[in-house]
């Protein structure tokens, strides 16, 4: 097995896409090889020099690798429009000041959903998918910090000697929210990373955006009617964000090798963690603009680490990520 | 124009033609084409599974992982509604380029020198 196994390897290696699309095509090849060679054996040769032979019909891994990279590591226009397309729905929300029409959020957030369960039961989900799921998890993101929040409040109300806080049925309501919503964040982002983190990292760029608004206005306990007048007006800086957002996308999709993505990915954390502490409204210190820009990093750097983290699977190749 | 140039063009096709018989994996695949062309296509099995994925990609095949009773795993291919309809144009295309070729071919043979 060693001839395949160095060829497999060497394969991979040179591939350089996300681990379950290499996982899938090493697989394949494997399979030829084993057919191959059996073949070859049925043929009077000896099994090394059949699994020689089969490697050396199979080709240069370096050429094969390149074919298969033109295959994969390009996206068409369809799929760049159809990843970019989130973002400019929410972009455009900012332009048209539909960020507080809830039927319109509802809209959005149920298109968001559905678009996301057809891509991701139909099977292996699509590269522009990523984007979309990157909506579905902030909702549970934002879930989880306003409850969060409550869970803070109850425990000041407490100890100010107010007692417990179970007049509020909407703090109930959050704190029992909490775990829910951290278990499918969690679900649904370690089997994301487990197929691709660089493209899990790209997804959740939208994250630390509306977090860092959540957290904004819990800090400073802005009421309703100032989170309209507030979101309410054309933000052209917010909506600046969502159409960089697109526009970075649309790169990613287009890149060929995967350094460049990371490059790419790098620069963008930083660039949107510096615009959006900027794009924060007055009596954000620098202090917070300073924790939401670490915040930015923190999370774009979170699916690397858990990918790190997670136990290789057993098969060739599977120790690069 | 070489054996080899005049495959290359024409791979999509004659993949497409195979599935729509039945569908298969990789290696069957390689076999099926020499055995059926008598030798003639040798295909390059480094080519072939790039020209798979990118049609798997354009939605003309679709490849699913299947169990076969020895306990392996192998990756059959099958045609789609989409591969169908590009077979059918390409089958078409073939026969009216096949027919214009011979009906030239045909006039002018080539008779052997001496």
């Amino acid at each position: 097995m060693g001839d395949f196994e160095s060829y497999l390897v060497a394969f991979r290696e040179r591939l350089g896409l996300g681990s379950a699309e290499s996982q899938e095509i090493v697989e394949e090849l494997e399979s030829h090889l084993n057919d191959k060679a059996r073949d070859l054996e049925g043929q009077g040769f000896d099994g090394q020099t059949a699994r020689i032979l089969a490697v050396r019909h199979l080709g240069d891994p370096s050429e094969m690798a390149r074919r298969m990279r033109l295959v994969y590591g390009y996206a068409g226009w369809t799929d760049v429009m159809l990843a970019a397309l989130p973002h400019l729905m929410v972009g455009s929300m900012f332009l048209l000041e539909f960020c507080c029409n809830y039927f319109i959020i509802a809209l959005f957030l149920g298109a968001i959903t559905a678009v996301t369960w057809y891509g991701w039961h139909k099977g292996s989900p699509s590269k522009w998918l990523y984007s979309w799921l990157g909506y579905v998890i902030v909702a549970p993101v934002v879930s989880f910090l306003i409850a969060i929040h409550a869970i803070g409040y109850g425990a000041w109300v407490m100890l100010t000697g107010k007692g417990l806080p179970v007049f509020d049925p909407m703090i109930i309501l959050l704190i029992c929210c909490a775990p829910f919503a951290m278990y499918s964040l969690l679900k649904l982002a370690r089997e994301m990373v487990r197929r691709d983190w660089l493209l899990v990292s790209f997804a959740a760029l939208p994250v630390p955006v509306f977090a860092s608004w959540v957290l904004f206005f819990h800090s400073y306990e802005i009421y309703m009617g100032i989170h309209v007048e507030m979101l309410g007006n054309v933000d052209y800086l917010d909506m600046g964000i969502f159409v960089g957002l697109a526009v970075i996308t649309g790169l990613y999709l287009k890149l060929g090798r995967r350094a460049l993505k990371v490059g790419l990915l790098l620069v963008s954390a930083v660039t949107l963690g510096i615009v959006t502490a900027i794009a924060m409204p007055p009596g954000f210190n620098l202090t917070n603009a300073a924790m939401v820009f670490l915040a930015y990093i923190g999370l774009i750097a979170l699916p690397v680490l858990w990918k790190l983290a997670m136990k290789p699977p057993k098969s060739l190749g599977s120790a690069t990520t | 124009m070489s054996q080899q140039e005049m495959l290359k063009g024409n791979t999509e096709t004659l993949l497409l033609s195979l599935l729509l018989l039945e569908p298969m994996y990789g290696y069957q695949i390689v076999k099926e084409i020499n055995a059926r062309s008598s030798g003639y296509f040798d295909f390059k099995e480094g080519t072939l599974y790039p020209a798979l994925h990118r049609m798997e990609r354009e939605g003309l095949i679709e490849g699913r992982w299947q169990n076969t009773p020895g306990g392996m795993r192998r990756r059959y291919y099958y045609i789609t509604l989409k591969g169908r309809f590009v077979l059918s144009d390409r089958q078409a295309e073939w026969q009216r380029f096949s027919r214009a070729m011979n009906s030239v071919i045909a006039r002018s043979t080539v008779q052997p020198e001496g």
